[in-house]
């Protein structure tokens, strides 16, 4: 192995790079728009959810629990109340409102009375992750009012409970989505850099440069790698400072750890590209299989869109064969956790793993020579 | 000792599906310039890349330096022997790299010492006339600078086998000259060289020559051998020359026009006897290799059917052109270009690549308009589109619908009803040699049959006017025959008008007048005679072909440039 020849490539693809003002601007212009796209446009929070009511009683427990609802401003709004039931079905088709709350007549007599009074909740459920969260709203705000009845009377509690919120205090899930664009920025943007890395040549036909040399294929696939790495971390920074600056998340951890363990992720990512490279032959190709072989997997099994712990299976198998898995865990680790050195390194540890897996499958699948 | 030894070579694309090589024998010895030659898709390139090692080959034995480029292992030590140049202009260059940077980084691939390169660099930057450009980008030369680029990469670390797919495709004549003056050079020093090429007249400057066609061998030997063949040829001209073309079919198999001359390979006596009440002379000149090509496979006459007479007829100018300018930004395409074309005449725009033909084509027929200047096509100047027909550079077919497909989809563009186009097909169909493909997908026809069936697309509403953008890029002879006579075949049966662009040099022969352009500019107008006779008087050369005339024009326009 010759460090001359690797560093020969090195020098020629940075050259490149920095010479073209187009690619350059596609490098690093996509992972910010990932992120901005994603930090910002992704909210799987529900609140300020807007709802209608239909009063058949009209008596001061009915009006009671409706302002109990209105009142909470975090999480619902009143659009108004309606005159029959006929709009009931109007209100919900348009998505004017996502649930409807409906007293029946002598609904506060039989309260009165002492019988369990019931009164209904429509709700919309297009969504069923968003129609659960209203539900168990929906019933928190009913067992609040319950609770403070009883205690009214006389009742004393059983028992009482008091939340804190951990390693996110506030419980903000933007600072979470941010973290977690960045793990999904950091894996699309590196891989489909270096596929092209290598597909671009073959596309214009300076790869037979390589092919027809005595340079060996280690030697060429090492100055791609270190390439792609350093292109990589000069995204890293960009994305980083969005996180921090932009998205307002200060870790916990120290950066240099961070560094570190985003080097092994990078490695990673590139690797992937690399060996995507080996089986496409057109950029379009290529660019197309990197994107969709690094976002849907990322996405829906990295636990930033679904919690992992609520996986079934195959999901959790898929969830732990993919890296955006443990480098998501190390980052929340660093950003929100403050986790100890170990935890940490034992997911450097599997994302080095990785990359020595993919490399060499991509020493197995290159080939200096066109496929026949 | 043999350099390259092949036997029985077999090379195939998408897993032996495509045969692109089918069992072909040579040898290259030390020194040689070895020549493959062939049309595109001959499988020039293929053997070239299993002989380089990039490709491997299916069947049959191959032996480099006595090595077996299947034998990855092994053969990885001898690569630095060899070099391999790919196809395509300045495609395997680094665009945003400069002309040194380049050089350099292919120093580096094979690791050769510092100082050595640095010699051998300023060498080879000298020979090739780089030197003044050597901090320039790659990407902003020339095409014929980019391939002699090529050239200097290829053999900065001093290999002993050089292998050059096509380095002059898409070249100017005066590049090209250039460019055999490198590869003789290196020669002479002892490099082995094998170039392929799809221009004939390129093959006899090799030492041995392979002559391709569909994977197959045709013939292979030296330059003499085969030249040296009884071939009994002979130029025809005079008043007559229609009616002699017409005759000579009945005793050859291989009349060709050239120009407003004849060509026969037949005996003498036979010819003077059927051409003997007829006011035409008779001259016997030496065989080339395109004599024996076509004797060797044979010609097709093909006959004009009735059907592509032009339902209007055009003035007598067919076309004028007046000052036209076309700017691109500051980009200066067409320059001050003032000409007019006579109804019925084969008229060529001759030059390199980028020298505008392309734009002035587009430019008259509408598709851009003029930044200056004034064009009247059939004395009109709009509303003439369906007097034109327009066949373009890439033959604008839609590859995955058949033969007849495209031909009704071409028709209804044109108002010509499906049955009609239909009937058209039907009784053009076997004087073109296209009937056995009426129902074949586009993409998987030979590339000569796709320009038969782009040019019928073109001729299928009877256009007055016919433009051809580099119609026979990359065709062989026998193809390009069958083109020029249909072509020949409209404009003198019905008076059809045809401009056609080009940058093959013999192809303008075939053409009544020519417009030789460079950057823009026109730089020679009048007949092949005409031009050829001018530049006759300042040379001492005896025989001057197309490509003298154009050398000695952009020379001379070069030089009152600067």
């Amino acid at each position: 192995m010759k460090v001359r020849k690797i560093k020969a490539i090195i020098v020629k693809e940075l050259k490149e790079l920095f010479r073209d003002r187009v690619a350059l601007v596609t490098v690093f212009l996509v992972p910010i728009l990932i992120m901005i796209v994603f930090g910002y446009g992704l909210k799987l929070d529900v609140k300020h959810v807007p709802f209608a009511v239909l009063d058949y009683d009209h008596s001061n427990l009915s009006r009671k629990i409706v302002s109990e609802f209105a009142e909470n401003r975090e999480y619902f709004k009143l659009t108004g109340y309606l005159n029959s039931e006929v709009e009931i079905d109007r209100v919900l088709t348009d998505g004017e409102v996502r649930f409807v709350l409906i007293f029946p007549f002598s609904f506060e007599k039989r309260f009165k009375e002492g019988k369990i009074a019931k009164f209904q909740a429509l709700i919309d459920g297009t969504f069923p992750y968003r129609a659960e969260v209203i539900k168990s709203y929906i019933r928190a705000t009913v067992q609040n009012e319950t609770l403070k009845r009883l205690k009214e009377k006389g009742n004393n509690l059983l028992c009482d409970i008091r939340t804190r919120y951990w390693f996110n205090e506030s419980l903000n899930q933007d600072k979470i989505v941010a973290v977690g664009t960045l793990a999904i920025a950091l894996l699309i943007s590196p891989a489909v850099f270096s596929a092209l890395l290598i597909v671009k040549e073959k596309e214009s036909g300076s790869i037979y440069n390589i092919y027809s040399s005595s340079i060996t294929k280690l030697e060429f696939l090492l100055g791609k790698m270190v390439s792609g790495i350093f292109v990589s971390f000069l995204i890293f920074l960009v994305t980083l400072s969005m996180v921090l600056f932009l998205f307002g998340v200060r870790p916990k951890g120290d950066i240099l750890t961070l560094s570190i363990g985003t080097v092994a992720y990078l490695s990673v990512a590139v690797a992937f590209g690399i060996l995507i490279s080996s089986f496409f032959s057109s950029q379009a190709a290529a660019f197309i299989g990197t994107a969709i072989l690094t976002i849907v997997p990322s996405m829906l099994y990295s636990g930033y869109l679904t919690p992992v712990s609520s996986m079934d299976r195959g999901a959790l198998f898929m969830a732990h064969s993919i890296p955006t898995f443990y480098y998501l865990r190390f980052l929340k680790g660093i950003f929100f956790k403050n986790s100890p050195i170990d935890y940490l390194l034992r997911d450097v540890g599997i994302l080095i793993f990785f990359f020595f897996a993919l490399f060499s499958l991509t020493l197995f699948f290159f080939k200096k020579r066109e496929l026949s | 000792m043999n350099v390259v030894e092949a036997e029985e070579l077999v090379v195939t694309y998408r897993r032996g599906k495509v045969i692109a090589v089918n069992g072909i024998s040579f040898s290259v010895k030390e020194g040689e310039v070895f020549v493959l030659i062939g049309p595109d898709g001959a499988g020039k390139s293929s053997i070239l890349k299993a002989i380089c090692g990039v490709k491997g080959y299916k069947e049959g034995n191959l032996r480099v330096f006595g090595e077996d480029p299947n034998k990855e292992r092994e053969f990885e030590r001898i690569k630095e022997k060899i070099s391999f140049m790919p196809q395509g202009l300045g495609q395997n260059l680094y665009h945003k790299l400069s002309v040194e940077e380049n050089i350099d980084f292919f120093a580096e691939l094979y690791g050769v010492p510092l100082e050595e390169k640095e010699k051998r660099k300023e060498e080879l930057l000298k020979i090739t006339g780089l030197y003044s450009f050597k901090r320039r980008k790659a990407g902003k030369l020339s095409g014929g600078m980019m391939q002699k680029l090529g050239i200097c990469c290829s053999l900065i670390h001093k290999p002993k086998l050089l292998v050059l797919d096509e380095p002059t495709t898409g070249v100017d004549p005066l590049s090209r000259r250039e460019i055999w003056k490198l590869i003789y050079r290196f020669s002479r020093g002892g490099t082995t060289v094998i170039v392929s090429t799809s221009y004939l007249d390129e093959a006899e400057r090799g030492t041995g020559i392979l002559f391709m066609e569909k994977g197959k061998e045709l013939f292979k030997g030296t330059p003499e051998e085969l030249t040296k063949v009884d071939l009994e040829v002979f130029v025809v001209e005079g008043k007559d020359i229609e009616e002699a073309y017409h005759r000579a079919w009945t005793i050859s198999k291989t009349p060709r026009f050239k120009g407003n001359k004849l060509r026969v390979v037949s005996s003498e006596g036979k010819l003077r006897e059927i051409l003997k009440d007829l006011n035409v002379s008779i001259k016997k000149v030496k065989p080339n290799l395109e004599d024996v090509f076509v004797e060797k496979i044979g010609l097709v006459r093909v006959e004009v059917p009735e059907e592509f007479k032009p339902k209007v007829e055009v003035p007598d100018i067919a076309i004028s052109v007046e000052g036209v300018t076309k700017k691109f930004g500051k980009f200066t395409a067409v320059d001050n270009v003032s000409f007019t074309v006579r109804r019925g005449e084969i008229f060529a725009f001759l030059g390199p690549n980028g020298a505008g033909k392309t734009t002035l084509i587009k430019t008259i027929i509408g598709l851009y308009s003029p930044t200056e200047g004034k064009i009247r096509v059939a004395d009109r100047e709009n509303n003439f589109k369906n007097l034109i027909g327009y066949m373009s550079q890439k033959f604008s077919l839609y590859s995955d619908l058949t033969v007849i497909e495209n031909l009704i989809l071409w028709g209804s563009v044109y108002g010509v009803k499906p049955s009609k186009v239909k009937e058209i097909f039907d009784s053009v169909s076997s004087s073109l040699g296209l009937r056995k493909f009426e129902r074949e997908i586009v993409k998987n026809l030979p590339l000569g049959i796709k320009q038969r069936v782009a040019l019928l697309s073109a001729l299928i509403h009877s256009p007055a006017i016919l433009f051809l953008d580099e119609p026979t890029s990359g065709v062989d002879p026998v193809e390009r025959d069958v083109f020029w006579q249909l072509i020949r075949g409209v404009s003198r049966k019905f008076g059809t008008t045809v401009i056609v662009t080009t940058h093959y040099m013999n192809e303008a022969e075939y053409c009544d007048r020519i417009l030789m352009m460079n950057r823009g500019k026109i730089i020679a107008l009048g007949t092949p005679d005409e031009l050829k006779k001018e530049v006759a008087m300042s040379q001492t050369k005896s025989e001057i072909t197309m490509e003298d005339v154009f050398v000695f024009k952009v020379e001379e326009s070069e030089g009152k440039e600067n």
